[in-house]
Protein backbone atom coordinates (compact mmCIF):
# COMPACT_ATOMS: atom_id res chain seq x y z
CA UNK A 1 0.00 0.00 0.00
CA UNK A 2 2.96 2.69 0.87
CA UNK A 3 4.23 1.90 -3.05
CA UNK A 4 1.26 3.80 -4.29
CA UNK A 5 2.75 7.11 -3.37
CA UNK A 6 6.22 6.43 -3.47
CA UNK A 7 6.67 9.48 -5.95
CA UNK A 8 5.32 11.64 -3.45
CA UNK A 9 7.87 10.57 -0.62
CA UNK A 10 11.00 11.04 -2.73
CA UNK A 11 9.89 14.38 -3.72
CA UNK A 12 8.98 15.32 -0.58
CA UNK A 13 12.17 13.79 0.74
CA UNK A 14 14.38 15.09 -1.88
CA UNK A 15 13.25 18.79 -1.57
CA UNK A 16 13.59 18.32 2.40
CA UNK A 17 17.29 17.51 1.70
CA UNK A 18 18.06 19.74 -0.56
CA UNK A 19 16.73 22.61 1.92
CA UNK A 20 18.83 21.21 4.92
CA UNK A 21 22.32 20.38 3.39
CA UNK A 22 23.06 24.20 2.24
CA UNK A 23 22.23 25.25 6.04
CA UNK A 24 24.44 21.94 7.23
CA UNK A 25 27.41 23.30 4.45
CA UNK A 26 26.74 27.20 5.97
CA UNK A 27 27.20 25.57 9.68
CA UNK A 28 30.48 23.82 8.89
CA UNK A 29 31.51 27.32 6.93
CA UNK A 30 31.16 28.86 10.38
CA UNK A 31 33.67 26.81 12.40
CA UNK A 32 36.07 26.29 9.47
CA UNK A 33 39.12 27.95 9.66
CA UNK A 34 41.19 26.95 6.75
CA UNK A 35 38.86 24.87 4.29
CA UNK A 36 40.94 25.56 0.89
CA UNK A 37 40.05 23.47 -2.67
CA UNK A 38 39.64 20.90 -3.04
CA UNK A 39 39.59 19.25 -0.04
CA UNK A 40 36.14 17.61 1.25
CA UNK A 41 36.80 18.68 4.72
CA UNK A 42 37.81 21.68 6.43
CA UNK A 43 41.64 21.65 7.56
CA UNK A 44 41.14 23.01 10.99
CA UNK A 45 38.50 24.68 12.89
CA UNK A 46 38.24 28.36 14.82
CA UNK A 47 35.74 30.59 16.25
CA UNK A 48 37.40 33.33 14.42
CA UNK A 49 34.04 33.90 12.40
CA UNK A 50 32.21 33.91 15.47
CA UNK A 51 34.37 36.29 17.55
CA UNK A 52 34.33 38.92 14.38
CA UNK A 53 30.94 38.62 14.13
CA UNK A 54 30.46 39.34 17.78
CA UNK A 55 33.28 41.82 18.49
CA UNK A 56 34.68 42.32 15.79
CA UNK A 57 32.74 45.38 14.26
CA UNK A 58 32.79 47.75 16.83
CA UNK A 59 28.93 48.66 16.60
CA UNK A 60 27.43 45.35 15.80
CA UNK A 61 25.57 44.82 18.88
CA UNK A 62 23.22 48.37 18.16
CA UNK A 63 23.08 47.87 14.58
CA UNK A 64 21.74 44.19 15.02
CA UNK A 65 19.52 45.70 17.99
CA UNK A 66 18.40 49.33 15.90
CA UNK A 67 17.25 46.62 12.62
CA UNK A 68 15.28 44.46 14.80
CA UNK A 69 13.69 47.54 16.32
CA UNK A 70 12.96 48.94 12.86
CA UNK A 71 11.53 46.41 11.34
CA UNK A 72 9.58 45.32 14.19
CA UNK A 73 7.92 49.14 14.32
CA UNK A 74 7.57 48.30 10.18
CA UNK A 75 5.78 45.22 11.31
CA UNK A 76 3.42 46.85 13.97
CA UNK A 77 2.61 49.52 11.54
CA UNK A 78 2.09 47.97 9.06
CA UNK A 79 -0.19 44.87 10.47
CA UNK A 80 -1.94 47.85 12.38
CA UNK A 81 -2.96 49.62 8.94
CA UNK A 82 -3.68 45.86 7.42
CA UNK A 83 -6.23 45.34 10.01
CA UNK A 84 -7.89 48.52 9.63
CA UNK A 85 -8.46 48.25 6.28
CA UNK A 86 -9.44 44.52 6.46
CA UNK A 87 -11.84 45.37 8.71
CA UNK A 88 -13.15 47.88 6.42
CA UNK A 89 -13.19 45.62 3.62
CA UNK A 90 -15.08 43.06 5.22
CA UNK A 91 -17.56 44.70 7.37
CA UNK A 92 -18.56 47.26 5.38
CA UNK A 93 -19.48 48.17 1.55
CA UNK A 94 -18.23 51.41 0.21
CA UNK A 95 -17.88 53.58 -3.11
CA UNK A 96 -14.24 53.12 -3.84
CA UNK A 97 -13.60 49.41 -2.15
CA UNK A 98 -13.13 47.23 -5.16
CA UNK A 99 -10.73 50.22 -6.10
CA UNK A 100 -8.88 50.26 -2.66
CA UNK A 101 -8.63 45.92 -2.88
CA UNK A 102 -6.80 46.48 -6.06
CA UNK A 103 -4.37 48.98 -4.76
CA UNK A 104 -3.08 47.11 -1.96
CA UNK A 105 -2.32 44.25 -4.12
CA UNK A 106 -0.40 46.70 -6.29
CA UNK A 107 2.96 46.46 -4.16
CA UNK A 108 2.77 42.84 -5.16
CA UNK A 109 3.63 43.56 -8.87
CA UNK A 110 5.55 46.57 -8.99
CA UNK A 111 9.07 45.86 -8.20
CA UNK A 112 11.00 47.08 -5.05
CA UNK A 113 13.78 48.84 -7.06
CA UNK A 114 10.94 50.55 -9.17
CA UNK A 115 9.32 52.45 -6.18
CA UNK A 116 12.60 52.89 -4.31
CA UNK A 117 13.71 54.24 -7.65
CA UNK A 118 10.84 57.09 -8.22
CA UNK A 119 10.29 58.13 -4.63
CA UNK A 120 13.80 58.65 -3.71
CA UNK A 121 13.66 62.34 -5.02
CA UNK A 122 10.69 63.02 -3.60
CA UNK A 123 12.30 61.66 -0.03
CA UNK A 124 14.80 63.67 -0.43
CA UNK A 125 12.46 66.96 -1.19
CA UNK A 126 10.67 65.90 2.15
CA UNK A 127 13.70 65.71 4.40
CA UNK A 128 13.15 61.65 4.50
CA UNK A 129 16.28 60.54 2.50
CA UNK A 130 18.66 58.79 4.96
CA UNK A 131 16.14 58.77 7.87
CA UNK A 132 14.59 55.83 9.64
CA UNK A 133 11.63 57.24 8.93
CA UNK A 134 11.84 56.80 5.27
CA UNK A 135 13.24 53.37 5.70
CA UNK A 136 9.92 52.25 7.33
CA UNK A 137 7.48 53.58 5.50
CA UNK A 138 9.33 51.85 2.43
CA UNK A 139 9.37 48.68 4.37
CA UNK A 140 5.46 49.33 5.09
CA UNK A 141 4.60 49.89 1.80
CA UNK A 142 6.49 46.80 0.47
CA UNK A 143 5.11 44.28 2.95
CA UNK A 144 1.39 45.85 2.70
CA UNK A 145 0.04 43.34 -0.11
CA UNK A 146 1.14 40.51 2.72
CA UNK A 147 -0.46 41.79 5.96
CA UNK A 148 -4.11 42.61 4.20
CA UNK A 149 -4.11 39.66 2.36
CA UNK A 150 -3.79 37.85 5.85
CA UNK A 151 -5.38 39.82 8.04
CA UNK A 152 -8.03 40.39 5.32
CA UNK A 153 -7.98 36.65 5.21
CA UNK A 154 -8.93 36.26 9.05
CA UNK A 155 -11.65 39.00 9.49
CA UNK A 156 -13.44 37.13 6.65
CA UNK A 157 -12.97 33.67 8.61
CA UNK A 158 -14.93 35.29 11.86
CA UNK A 159 -16.70 38.07 10.14
CA UNK A 160 -18.91 40.39 12.93
CA UNK A 161 -21.34 37.79 13.62
CA UNK A 162 -19.76 37.08 17.00
CA UNK A 163 -19.27 41.02 17.83
CA UNK A 164 -23.10 41.22 17.08
CA UNK A 165 -24.02 38.63 19.27
CA UNK A 166 -21.84 40.36 21.96
CA UNK A 167 -23.75 43.95 21.02
CA UNK A 168 -27.29 42.16 21.44
CA UNK A 169 -26.06 41.26 25.04
CA UNK A 170 -25.62 44.42 25.93
CA UNK A 171 -21.77 45.47 25.21
CA UNK A 172 -20.93 48.69 23.60
CA UNK A 173 -19.09 48.90 20.17
CA UNK A 174 -15.85 49.02 21.73
CA UNK A 175 -16.48 46.22 24.32
CA UNK A 176 -17.11 43.53 21.74
CA UNK A 177 -14.61 44.46 19.47
CA UNK A 178 -11.89 44.19 22.00
CA UNK A 179 -13.10 41.34 24.30
CA UNK A 180 -14.65 39.09 21.75
CA UNK A 181 -13.62 40.32 17.59
CA UNK A 182 -10.10 41.15 18.54
CA UNK A 183 -8.63 38.61 20.18
CA UNK A 184 -10.80 36.07 17.30
CA UNK A 185 -8.06 38.06 15.44
CA UNK A 186 -4.74 37.48 17.07
CA UNK A 187 -3.39 34.07 15.39
CA UNK A 188 -3.66 36.27 12.06
CA UNK A 189 -1.72 39.44 13.43
CA UNK A 190 1.08 36.91 14.96
CA UNK A 191 1.23 35.57 11.28
CA UNK A 192 1.41 38.71 9.84
CA UNK A 193 3.74 40.60 12.28
CA UNK A 194 6.17 37.62 11.39
CA UNK A 195 5.53 37.71 7.67
CA UNK A 196 5.94 41.54 7.69
CA UNK A 197 9.09 41.30 10.27
CA UNK A 198 10.52 38.62 7.65
CA UNK A 199 9.96 41.28 4.63
CA UNK A 200 11.30 44.41 5.93
CA UNK A 201 14.38 42.43 8.32
CA UNK A 202 15.55 41.07 4.63
CA UNK A 203 15.38 44.62 2.80
CA UNK A 204 18.23 45.41 1.22
CA UNK A 205 17.83 47.31 -2.12
CA UNK A 206 15.50 50.15 -0.24
CA UNK A 207 17.31 50.30 3.01
CA UNK A 208 20.27 50.32 0.82
CA UNK A 209 18.85 53.50 -1.45
CA UNK A 210 16.80 55.52 0.70
CA UNK A 211 18.95 54.50 4.31
CA UNK A 212 21.77 55.83 2.14
CA UNK A 213 24.77 55.08 4.69
CA UNK A 214 23.15 56.41 7.75
CA UNK A 215 20.49 53.78 8.33
CA UNK A 216 22.31 50.54 8.73
CA UNK A 217 20.21 47.63 9.06
CA UNK A 218 21.84 44.36 9.58
CA UNK A 219 20.70 43.20 5.97
CA UNK A 220 22.96 45.87 4.37
CA UNK A 221 25.21 45.15 6.58
CA UNK A 222 25.86 41.86 5.65
CA UNK A 223 26.32 42.30 2.19
CA UNK A 224 29.95 43.04 2.10
CA UNK A 225 30.79 40.06 3.38
CA UNK A 226 29.33 37.88 0.94
CA UNK A 227 30.52 39.34 -2.03
CA UNK A 228 34.12 39.54 0.08
CA UNK A 229 34.41 35.72 -0.56
CA UNK A 230 35.26 35.18 3.33
CA UNK A 231 33.17 32.53 3.78
CA UNK A 232 33.82 32.10 7.13
CA UNK A 233 32.45 35.69 8.37
CA UNK A 234 29.59 35.58 5.85
CA UNK A 235 28.25 32.23 7.17
CA UNK A 236 28.45 33.44 10.76
CA UNK A 237 26.32 36.82 9.45
CA UNK A 238 24.05 34.08 7.84
CA UNK A 239 23.40 31.91 10.95
CA UNK A 240 23.08 34.96 12.98
CA UNK A 241 20.68 36.51 10.72
CA UNK A 242 18.47 33.29 10.45
CA UNK A 243 18.25 32.66 14.66
CA UNK A 244 17.25 36.32 14.54
CA UNK A 245 14.59 35.54 12.65
CA UNK A 246 13.73 32.34 14.12
CA UNK A 247 13.73 33.94 17.47
CA UNK A 248 11.31 36.92 16.28
CA UNK A 249 8.99 34.22 14.81
CA UNK A 250 8.25 32.16 17.84
CA UNK A 251 8.14 35.79 19.83
CA UNK A 252 5.35 36.85 18.09
CA UNK A 253 3.49 33.47 17.69
CA UNK A 254 4.09 33.11 21.61
CA UNK A 255 2.43 36.51 22.16
CA UNK A 256 -0.03 35.75 19.43
CA UNK A 257 -1.37 32.29 21.58
CA UNK A 258 -1.20 34.40 24.63
CA UNK A 259 -3.47 37.28 23.44
CA UNK A 260 -5.47 34.45 22.62
CA UNK A 261 -5.87 32.82 25.63
CA UNK A 262 -6.27 35.49 28.13
CA UNK A 263 -9.68 36.65 25.94
CA UNK B 1 -25.91 53.29 13.49
CA UNK B 2 -22.58 52.87 11.44
CA UNK B 3 -21.32 56.32 10.35
CA UNK B 4 -21.00 56.38 6.53
CA UNK B 5 -17.44 58.12 7.13
CA UNK B 6 -15.80 55.27 9.35
CA UNK B 7 -14.73 52.58 6.79
CA UNK B 8 -13.06 55.25 5.19
CA UNK B 9 -11.35 56.51 8.52
CA UNK B 10 -10.50 52.76 8.59
CA UNK B 11 -8.97 52.55 5.03
CA UNK B 12 -7.52 55.57 5.69
CA UNK B 13 -3.27 54.52 6.72
CA UNK B 14 -3.24 51.83 3.70
CA UNK B 15 -4.37 54.25 1.38
CA UNK B 16 -1.94 56.39 1.86
CA UNK B 17 0.74 54.18 1.87
CA UNK B 18 -0.64 53.37 -1.24
CA UNK B 19 -0.44 56.97 -2.71
CA UNK B 20 3.21 56.78 -1.80
CA UNK B 21 3.61 53.77 -3.83
CA UNK B 22 1.83 56.10 -6.80
CA UNK B 23 3.71 58.86 -6.29
CA UNK B 24 6.91 57.25 -6.90
CA UNK B 25 5.59 55.83 -10.10
CA UNK B 26 4.09 58.73 -11.33
CA UNK B 27 7.57 60.18 -10.63
CA UNK B 28 9.25 57.24 -12.38
CA UNK B 29 7.21 58.33 -15.64
CA UNK B 30 7.62 61.84 -15.43
CA UNK B 31 11.10 61.30 -15.13
CA UNK B 32 11.42 58.43 -17.67
CA UNK B 33 10.20 61.77 -20.28
CA UNK B 34 13.48 63.41 -19.42
CA UNK B 35 11.61 66.29 -17.12
CA UNK B 36 13.73 66.85 -13.82
CA UNK B 37 13.43 69.74 -12.78
CA UNK B 38 16.01 69.77 -10.08
CA UNK B 39 18.47 69.22 -12.88
CA UNK B 40 17.33 72.30 -15.67
CA UNK B 41 15.67 69.46 -17.49
CA UNK B 42 12.21 70.60 -18.62
CA UNK B 43 11.71 69.18 -22.11
CA UNK B 44 9.86 66.12 -22.35
CA UNK B 45 11.52 64.19 -24.89
CA UNK B 46 10.94 60.10 -26.22
CA UNK B 47 14.86 59.97 -26.58
CA UNK B 48 15.77 58.15 -23.63
CA UNK B 49 13.46 55.14 -23.90
CA UNK B 50 14.48 55.36 -28.18
CA UNK B 51 18.21 54.90 -27.18
CA UNK B 52 17.55 51.94 -24.86
CA UNK B 53 15.74 50.56 -27.53
CA UNK B 54 18.17 50.36 -30.49
CA UNK B 55 21.05 49.24 -27.08
CA UNK B 56 22.18 45.78 -28.10
CA UNK B 57 22.91 45.10 -24.11
CA UNK B 58 20.11 47.16 -22.46
CA UNK B 59 17.92 45.25 -24.80
CA UNK B 60 20.10 41.94 -23.71
CA UNK B 61 19.34 42.81 -20.08
CA UNK B 62 15.76 42.95 -20.65
CA UNK B 63 16.24 40.00 -22.30
CA UNK B 64 17.95 37.91 -19.34
CA UNK B 65 15.63 38.96 -16.88
CA UNK B 66 12.25 38.30 -18.93
CA UNK B 67 14.13 34.59 -19.03
CA UNK B 68 14.95 34.69 -15.35
CA UNK B 69 11.15 35.41 -14.44
CA UNK B 70 9.36 32.87 -17.04
CA UNK B 71 11.81 29.85 -16.14
CA UNK B 72 11.70 30.18 -12.39
CA UNK B 73 7.93 30.99 -12.21
CA UNK B 74 6.96 28.17 -14.59
CA UNK B 75 9.69 25.50 -12.40
CA UNK B 76 8.69 27.03 -9.37
CA UNK B 77 4.91 26.62 -10.16
CA UNK B 78 5.03 23.06 -11.34
CA UNK B 79 7.49 21.96 -8.88
CA UNK B 80 5.35 23.95 -6.01
CA UNK B 81 2.18 22.17 -7.31
CA UNK B 82 3.68 18.46 -7.31
CA UNK B 83 5.20 19.34 -3.74
CA UNK B 84 1.96 20.25 -2.30
CA UNK B 85 -0.12 17.61 -3.39
CA UNK B 86 2.22 14.87 -2.35
CA UNK B 87 2.02 16.46 1.05
CA UNK B 88 -1.94 15.80 1.00
CA UNK B 89 -1.96 12.92 -0.09
CA UNK B 90 0.89 11.28 2.38
CA UNK B 91 -1.70 13.91 4.76
CA UNK B 92 1.20 14.19 7.40
CA UNK B 93 0.13 17.03 9.63
CA UNK B 94 2.35 19.60 10.99
CA UNK B 95 5.45 16.43 10.95
CA UNK B 96 9.35 17.60 10.75
CA UNK B 97 9.14 17.06 7.25
CA UNK B 98 6.66 20.04 6.92
CA UNK B 99 8.41 22.26 9.67
CA UNK B 100 11.84 21.86 7.42
CA UNK B 101 9.92 23.05 4.06
CA UNK B 102 9.14 25.73 5.86
CA UNK B 103 12.28 26.88 6.69
CA UNK B 104 13.14 28.71 3.86
CA UNK B 105 10.82 31.14 4.39
CA UNK B 106 13.03 32.72 7.45
CA UNK B 107 16.01 32.77 5.20
CA UNK B 108 16.68 36.27 2.98
CA UNK B 109 17.55 36.25 -0.75
CA UNK B 110 21.18 37.81 0.28
CA UNK B 111 21.79 34.47 2.35
CA UNK B 112 20.46 32.10 -0.20
CA UNK B 113 23.46 33.59 -2.27
CA UNK B 114 25.98 33.04 0.21
CA UNK B 115 24.26 29.12 0.16
CA UNK B 116 24.45 28.81 -3.42
CA UNK B 117 28.39 30.17 -3.29
CA UNK B 118 29.04 27.40 -1.11
CA UNK B 119 27.32 24.98 -3.41
CA UNK B 120 27.88 25.84 -6.43
CA UNK B 121 30.67 27.71 -7.47
CA UNK B 122 33.93 26.70 -8.40
CA UNK B 123 34.84 26.08 -5.53
CA UNK B 124 32.11 24.76 -3.98
CA UNK B 125 30.93 21.62 -2.50
CA UNK B 126 29.81 20.14 -5.75
CA UNK B 127 32.96 20.89 -7.10
CA UNK B 128 34.82 19.63 -4.45
CA UNK B 129 32.90 16.15 -4.56
CA UNK B 130 33.61 16.15 -7.94
CA UNK B 131 37.45 16.82 -7.80
CA UNK B 132 37.58 13.94 -4.83
CA UNK B 133 35.93 11.44 -7.16
CA UNK B 134 38.28 12.18 -9.87
CA UNK B 135 35.78 13.77 -12.42
CA UNK B 136 37.50 16.70 -13.82
CA UNK B 137 35.67 17.52 -16.45
CA UNK B 138 32.27 17.64 -14.59
CA UNK B 139 34.05 19.97 -11.96
CA UNK B 140 34.99 22.63 -14.60
CA UNK B 141 31.22 22.17 -16.34
CA UNK B 142 30.90 23.94 -12.65
CA UNK B 143 31.45 27.03 -13.54
CA UNK B 144 28.78 27.25 -15.97
CA UNK B 145 26.42 27.52 -12.85
CA UNK B 146 27.11 30.85 -11.72
CA UNK B 147 27.86 34.07 -12.98
CA UNK B 148 26.42 33.07 -16.59
CA UNK B 149 23.62 34.36 -18.78
CA UNK B 150 22.17 30.86 -18.38
CA UNK B 151 22.19 31.99 -14.48
CA UNK B 152 21.19 28.19 -13.68
CA UNK B 153 22.68 29.55 -10.43
CA UNK B 154 20.35 32.62 -9.88
CA UNK B 155 17.30 30.39 -10.83
CA UNK B 156 18.17 27.07 -8.43
CA UNK B 157 18.52 29.96 -5.52
CA UNK B 158 15.11 31.51 -5.89
CA UNK B 159 13.69 28.02 -6.49
CA UNK B 160 14.49 27.37 -3.04
CA UNK B 161 12.90 30.01 -1.58
CA UNK B 162 9.72 30.04 -4.55
CA UNK B 163 8.71 26.12 -4.57
CA UNK B 164 8.21 26.18 -0.43
CA UNK B 165 6.27 29.56 -1.17
CA UNK B 166 3.85 28.41 -4.20
CA UNK B 167 3.41 24.97 -1.97
CA UNK B 168 2.05 26.92 1.31
CA UNK B 169 1.21 29.43 -0.60
CA UNK B 170 -1.69 27.25 -1.88
CA UNK B 171 -1.95 24.12 0.44
CA UNK B 172 -5.16 25.80 2.29
CA UNK B 173 -7.02 25.67 -1.57
CA UNK B 174 -5.44 22.37 -2.95
CA UNK B 175 -6.86 20.73 0.54
CA UNK B 176 -10.02 21.80 0.60
CA UNK B 177 -10.37 20.78 -3.06
CA UNK B 178 -8.56 17.71 -3.34
CA UNK B 179 -10.43 16.59 -0.17
CA UNK B 180 -13.42 17.60 -1.59
CA UNK B 181 -13.61 17.20 -5.27
CA UNK B 182 -10.10 14.86 -5.77
CA UNK B 183 -12.17 12.41 -3.12
CA UNK B 184 -15.41 12.60 -5.79
CA UNK B 185 -13.30 11.71 -8.59
CA UNK B 186 -11.00 9.30 -6.78
CA UNK B 187 -14.28 7.35 -5.61
CA UNK B 188 -15.59 7.11 -8.94
CA UNK B 189 -13.03 5.50 -10.28
CA UNK B 190 -10.44 8.39 -11.45
CA UNK B 191 -6.46 7.18 -10.68
CA UNK B 192 -4.72 9.01 -8.37
CA UNK B 193 -2.92 11.31 -10.96
CA UNK B 194 -5.79 11.56 -13.20
CA UNK B 195 -7.68 13.24 -10.49
CA UNK B 196 -5.00 15.66 -9.41
CA UNK B 197 -4.31 16.50 -13.36
CA UNK B 198 -7.99 16.72 -14.93
CA UNK B 199 -9.98 17.54 -11.17
CA UNK B 200 -7.79 18.82 -8.10
CA UNK B 201 -5.42 20.97 -10.27
CA UNK B 202 -7.83 22.90 -12.90
CA UNK B 203 -9.57 24.03 -9.68
CA UNK B 204 -6.56 25.62 -7.80
CA UNK B 205 -6.13 27.46 -10.80
CA UNK B 206 -6.90 31.05 -8.78
CA UNK B 207 -4.74 30.27 -6.52
CA UNK B 208 -1.91 29.32 -8.41
CA UNK B 209 -2.11 31.55 -10.99
CA UNK B 210 -1.84 34.52 -7.79
CA UNK B 211 0.89 33.04 -6.31
CA UNK B 212 2.88 32.61 -9.92
CA UNK B 213 2.16 36.41 -10.90
CA UNK B 214 3.64 37.76 -7.34
CA UNK B 215 6.85 35.09 -8.27
CA UNK B 216 6.89 35.83 -11.47
CA UNK B 217 7.12 40.14 -10.68
CA UNK B 218 9.40 39.46 -8.52
CA UNK B 219 12.35 37.68 -9.47
CA UNK B 220 11.70 40.00 -12.61
CA UNK B 221 12.19 43.07 -11.06
CA UNK B 222 14.46 42.23 -7.23
CA UNK B 223 17.81 43.29 -7.28
CA UNK B 224 19.68 41.03 -4.76
CA UNK B 225 19.87 37.94 -6.30
CA UNK B 226 21.20 39.06 -9.31
CA UNK B 227 23.93 40.94 -7.86
CA UNK B 228 25.32 37.92 -6.02
CA UNK B 229 24.91 35.17 -8.20
CA UNK B 230 24.00 36.65 -11.34
CA UNK B 231 25.28 37.08 -15.03
CA UNK B 232 27.93 39.85 -15.49
CA UNK B 233 27.28 40.48 -18.94
CA UNK B 234 24.28 41.00 -19.98
CA UNK B 235 23.15 41.89 -16.16
CA UNK B 236 19.95 41.40 -15.22
CA UNK B 237 17.51 44.51 -15.43
CA UNK B 238 17.23 45.62 -11.97
CA UNK B 239 21.04 45.60 -11.45
CA UNK B 240 21.84 47.24 -14.75
CA UNK B 241 18.71 50.07 -14.08
CA UNK B 242 20.74 50.92 -10.42
CA UNK B 243 24.03 51.28 -11.99
CA UNK B 244 22.50 54.01 -14.97
CA UNK B 245 21.04 55.44 -11.16
CA UNK B 246 24.25 55.69 -9.35
CA UNK B 247 25.91 57.30 -12.87
CA UNK B 248 27.88 59.92 -11.38
CA UNK B 249 26.48 62.14 -14.68
CA UNK B 250 22.95 63.10 -13.19
CA UNK B 251 21.62 64.06 -16.55
CA UNK B 252 21.93 59.94 -16.82
CA UNK B 253 19.26 60.01 -14.49
CA UNK B 254 16.09 59.29 -17.12
CA UNK B 255 17.86 56.17 -18.83
CA UNK B 256 17.46 54.63 -15.47
CA UNK B 257 13.92 55.80 -15.03
CA UNK B 258 13.28 54.77 -18.51
CA UNK B 259 14.49 51.29 -17.78
CA UNK B 260 12.57 51.62 -14.69
CA UNK B 261 9.15 51.98 -16.68
CA UNK B 262 10.19 49.64 -18.75
CA UNK B 263 10.49 46.84 -16.27
CA UNK B 264 6.82 48.65 -14.91
CA UNK B 265 5.17 47.88 -17.89
CA UNK B 266 6.44 43.85 -18.03
CA UNK B 267 5.41 43.82 -14.61
CA UNK B 268 1.69 45.34 -15.93
CA UNK B 269 1.55 43.05 -18.94
CA UNK B 270 1.88 40.17 -16.60
CA UNK B 271 -0.65 41.19 -14.35
CA UNK B 272 -3.25 41.96 -17.21
CA UNK B 273 -1.93 37.99 -18.21
CA UNK B 274 -3.04 37.26 -15.17
CA UNK B 275 -6.23 38.32 -15.06
CA UNK B 276 -6.72 37.38 -18.20
CA UNK B 277 -6.17 33.73 -17.57
CA UNK B 278 -8.23 33.97 -14.28
CA UNK B 279 -11.29 35.13 -16.55
CA UNK B 280 -10.68 32.17 -18.59
CA UNK B 281 -11.35 29.71 -16.57
CA UNK B 282 -14.64 31.08 -15.45
CA UNK B 283 -15.90 31.37 -19.21
CA UNK B 284 -15.00 27.83 -19.92
CA UNK B 285 -16.51 26.44 -16.77
CA UNK B 286 -19.70 28.51 -17.84
CA UNK B 287 -19.75 27.04 -21.33
CA UNK B 288 -19.64 23.51 -19.85
CA UNK B 289 -23.31 24.48 -18.48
Amino acid sequence: MREKHRAAKTLIWLTASLIVLPLMVLLVWCFANRWAYPSLLPENFSLRGLEQVLFGYHDMGRIVGSSILISVVAAVLCVTASALAARAVVFYDFKGKRILEFLTMIPVIIPATVFGMGIHMMFIKGGLNHTITGVILTHIVVSLPYGVKIMTDITKLYGRNLEEQAMVLGANSWQSFWLVGFPKLTPGIASALSMTFIISFSQYFLTLLIGGGRVKTFSVVMVPFIQSGDKTIAANYSVLFILITFIVFLIFDKIGKKARCIA
Amino acid sequence: MRKKITPYLLSAPVIVLCAILIISIINGVIQSFGIIPAFDMTKPTLAYYQEILHSESLMESIGLSLYLAVATTFLALAIGSLLCWSLILLKKKGGALEQILKIPILVPHTVVAILAINLLSSTGLLSRIFMTMGMTEAAEWISCILYTPESWGVIMAYLWKEIPFVCYFIAAVMGSIDGSYGDAARNLGAGKWRAFWNVTLPLCKPAILNSGLIIFCYSFGAYELPLLLGSTLPKALPVQTYIEYTHPDLTHRPYAMALNMIMLLICLIAAGVYYLLLRQKISETRRRD
